[in-house]
């Protein structure tokens, strides 16, 4: 019944495309991609190989595809290609010597920055008020008047 | 004689520039003068000055722009972004399209915002205005400096070119006239909050008498800065056809830098006027500030980094940008670290659960943010020029590091203005948070049990984007109805007059209300996206997420400048019809893409056409979800920071009432 259901619907949906060919991805490409966006175009500038329409870009996906159809993993493509190119064409940067700063980097930083917020807050927290502000010298306030009465007289 | 009268007049713009360099000079050094040879009356000319360079600099850019609409080919700047042939639109807005006329934009509107603080300084801080409008001046001198001696928009070219090349096709868009001008009417606007921070920290000036300036100021550059980055994501979405708005592109770091610490900046500023304190950070982040928004001019203008934003640009302004970043930073974080703790706090730090607390920590997650963003920017760049080894930052490590942070600001958000401030009462709080912590889950738990298998971040954004609305409107509605309880008011009377009797508080609870629509439309796109790229033969049907897009072929167009093979399809679920192209400019090699979106609120069908092969197109399609909800959220922004702006306006007007009571007892 269900399945009767579902046939209905698809086929209300499926009507105008009668008699037109309804054209798939492969299932290869979407392979490829989520590949190629993990890589960087080497001739462009901070751009995946997936969005790159340069000719290099083409040429390098299409050799994911051949490696892909040839039964390679994701992973060994990616390491071909570090192979080659080194990390440089990795967007993400490896955790290594080279790229370990910018994954402890948000790690230290919200370590050292909280602590030091936190110490802060605690320190101001014990300390003892500043003096309460002197009062007024008289020709400050004979100052404030006079400008006081200014700008009465503006307004009115 | 056309071409004989618009040759006399660049010429014109031309010495009205170097004229306004030399006042630039004079109105730096003008209190200086006044310092040395005891003569107070000379502070009076740097005030004087500004609306005078202000006015020379726009005799230079009327001429440029009128150099443009003439099709004046002796200029080297109108030969090498326009031709004849560019519609009249872009032929003003070219003014911005290349390097020189773009870094003359930028001094351009740095010498407005330097008028509109002379006008404003006037009657509210005269006594410090000749030392602000000094330092102004500096800054003036100095990128006019860069304009004038290496990057000359006025430079002539003879013998005469009978035809120019033209402007960057990439750049021809109504996206393109508005984005450079926001950007940099934030950039440069945050110029104004260091100028008054200089001038703090050189005269002694009590914190409580420029704060609040200040932090209108900021408010201004931040809402152009906002405004700017949205028009470039939208420019970048509707034009580059790659069917996404950002990208992590150094470029757009550059801009989101200076965004994450004005966003620090104008939270953290409330505190020092609530509670009197945090007065050197404060300035610290002033600093900083406008450190990021040179940082960004220099990563942008000076070829660093190669991108659509990067026009061909010598070398020695690389070299001189970099020098007059590091000699006005030096000076600024110099002068901080002598004199940044020239005013202490004034009040004491009661409780780590308050409201200024929740400000520090919102600081705390802000700089954190900003670091990440400019350590991922920066460090490529330096390491290949310290070791030369070549790595890549790109959005696959962006993406992993900031929407945790994002997701962590969002908790902040929700809570912060739940806070009361000095000491909040824990059960109190305890009870605020239930409901809105409550819808929150239900929804995340909602979109978990609906879609099933989806990333981690989805549900989690989710629950926290309920939690945060809820926050907000159930804060509004308790104050609302505490109102209409003590004044004995009608709801709507109630509503209006907590509303607008609270412009600040809800003119920022507005832009945290668009955030969150930001946030919805990022959710939408960034994680329910779907592409296709097929090969397809007039006729054929394509799939994806529950829309069907027919091909029905393509014709060759003609435009004013370009030519085009445009794509034709249609989105069989309503009828509409979608019209890529394929363009190539006149005096320009490459094919640039055009993609063609149908758009409603819910979901955006994106199509590019590309390269055929044996009577079939590549078509790229998307079926991106809530991507309007990324403009209408930057729309609510705006009117949030416009709102919060509206304050003062009011109370100006009230005040002759005020005064009169006042002196009635007199």
């Amino acid at each position: 019944m269900k399945y009767i259901l579902l046939l209905c619907c698809f086929w209300v949906w499926a009507v105008p495309a009668f008699g037109a060919t309804v054209v798939h991805e492969s299932a290869l490409h979407r392979r490829e991609i989520a590949i190629a966006k993990t890589l960087r175009c080497t001739v462009c500038q901070a751009e995946s190989l997936a969005e790159s329409q340069a000719g290099i870009a083409q040429d390098m996906r299409k050799l994911i595809r051949e490696k892909l159809r040839a039964g390679e993993t994701p992973d060994q493509i990616k390491a071909y290609f570090v192979a080659r190119y080194g990390d440089y064409i990795l967007l993400k940067p490896p955790f290594d010597p080279l790229g370990a700063i910018l994954w402890i980097w948000p790690f230290a930083l919200f370590a050292v920055l909280g602590g030091v917020a936190v110490v802060m807050m605690r320190r101001r927290a014990r300390a003892p008020l500043p003096p309460p502000t002197p009062e007024l010298a008289p020709e400050d306030r004979a100052r404030i008047e006079a400008l006081t009465r200014q700008e009465q007289s503006t307004d009115a | 004689m056309w071409s004989g009268i618009s040759l006399n007049l660049i010429e014109l713009g031309h010495f009205a520039a170097y004229l306004a360099f030399f006042v630039a000079i004079t109105q730096a050094l003008a209190p200086v003068a006044a310092r040395i040879f005891k003569m107070p009356s000379l502070r009076a000319i740097s005030v004087n000055a500004a609306p005078l360079i202000f006015l020379l600099t726009t005799v230079g850019a009327l001429t440029i722009v009128y150099s443009f609409l003439t099709d004046n080919f002796s200029v080297l700047y109108v030969v090498t972004n326009s031709n004849t042939h560019l519609p009249l639109f872009y032929k003003v807005a070219a003014l911005w399209g290349g390097h020189r006329g773009s870094l003359y934009l930028w001094v351009w509107i740095l010498t407005a915002y330097t008028a509109a603080v002379g006008y404003h300084g006037r009657t509210r801080y005269p006594d410090r205005l000749a030392v602000i409008m000094a330092i102004q001046g500096a800054l003036i001198a100095g990128f006019y400096g860069l304009v004038i001696f290496l990057s000359d928009p006025f430079t002539r070219i003879f013998p005469i070119p009978a035809q120019g090349q033209n402007m960057n096709p990439l750049l021809q868009d109504p996206g393109m006239v508005i984005h450079p001008p926001m950007l940099y009417m934030g950039y440069v606007g945050f110029s104004i909050p260091f100028a008054f921070a200089m001038t703090a920290l050189l005269t002694n000036w009590k914190s409580e008498l420029w704060i609040g300036h200040t932090r209108r100021w900021s408010l201004v550059a931040w809402g152009f800065l906002t405004a700017g980055i949205i028009f470039g994501a939208w420019w970048s979405y509707y034009v580059l056809g790659w069917g996404g708005y950002w990208g992590w592109d150094p470029v757009e770091n550059a801009s989101f830098m200076p965004w994450l610490m004005g966003t620090a900046l104008i939270h953290s500023i409330t505190v020092q006027e609530r509670r009197r304190m945090l007065h050197t950070w404060n300035i610290f982040l002033i600093i900083t500030t406008f450190a990021l928004s040179l940082l960004g001019t220099f990563l942008v203008r000076s070829g660093v980094l190669a991108s659509v934003h990067t026009f061909s640009a010598a070398p020695g302004q690389g070299i001189y940008l970099l020098t007059f970043m590091v000699v006005v930073l030096t000076l600024a974080f110099g002068l901080f670290l002598i004199k940044g703790g020239y005013q202490h706090a004034e009040e004491s730090f009661i409780s780590p659960l308050s409201r200024e607390s929740m400000f520090i920590w919102n600081n705390v997650i802000f700089t954190v943010a900003c670091a990440c963003v400019l350590l991922g920017t920066l460090y490529p760049l330096f390491l290949q020029a310290a070791s030369g080894a070549r790595i890549s930052v790109g959005p696959p490590y962006f993406d992993l590091v900031m929407v945790p942070i994002f997701l962590i600001m969002l908790v902040v958000m929700g809570i912060g203005p739940l806070v009361s401030w000095r000491k909040a009462n824990l059960s109190k709080l305890r009870g605020r948070l239930l409901l809105p912590g409550l819808v929150g889950v239900a929804l995340g738990a909602a979109l978990w049990f609906v879609f099933g298998k989806i990333y981690w971040t989805a549900p989690v954004a989710v629950a926290l984007v309920g939690f945060v609305a809820t926050s907000i409107i159930a804060n509004m509605g308790r104050a609302i109805w505490q109102r209409k309880r003590q004044h004995h008011e009608r709801l709507s009377r109630a509503f209006v007059k907590t509303v607008l009797g609270n412009r600040r508080h809800y003119g920022g609870m507005i832009v945290h209300a668009g955030i969150l629509v930001i946030a919805i439309g990022l959710i939408g796109s960034g994680l329910f996206k779907a592409n296709k790229l097929v090969m397809m033969a007039p006729g054929d049907i394509l799939h994806l997420a529950h829309e069907r897009v027919r091909f029905d072929g393509v014709q060759d167009i003609r435009g004013a400048d370009f030519t085009a093979v445009q794509g034709r399809l249609t989105v069989l679920n309503n009828g509409a019809q979608l019209r890529p192209e394929q363009r190539v400019y006149l005096g320009s090699p490459m094919e640039v893409t055009r993609p063609s979106v149908n758009s409603t609120l819910l979901r955006d069908v994106y199509v590019d056409i590309g390269n055929h092969h044996h009577g079939k197109w590549e078509v790229h399609l998307f079926v991106n979800p809530l991507v309007n909800f990324i403009w209408l959220g930057g729309g609510i922004v705006l009117s949030g920071v416009a709102f919060s702006l509206s304050d003062r306006l009011g109370r100006r007007r009230k005040q002759p009432v005020g005064s009169e009571a006042m002196s009635a007892p007199l």
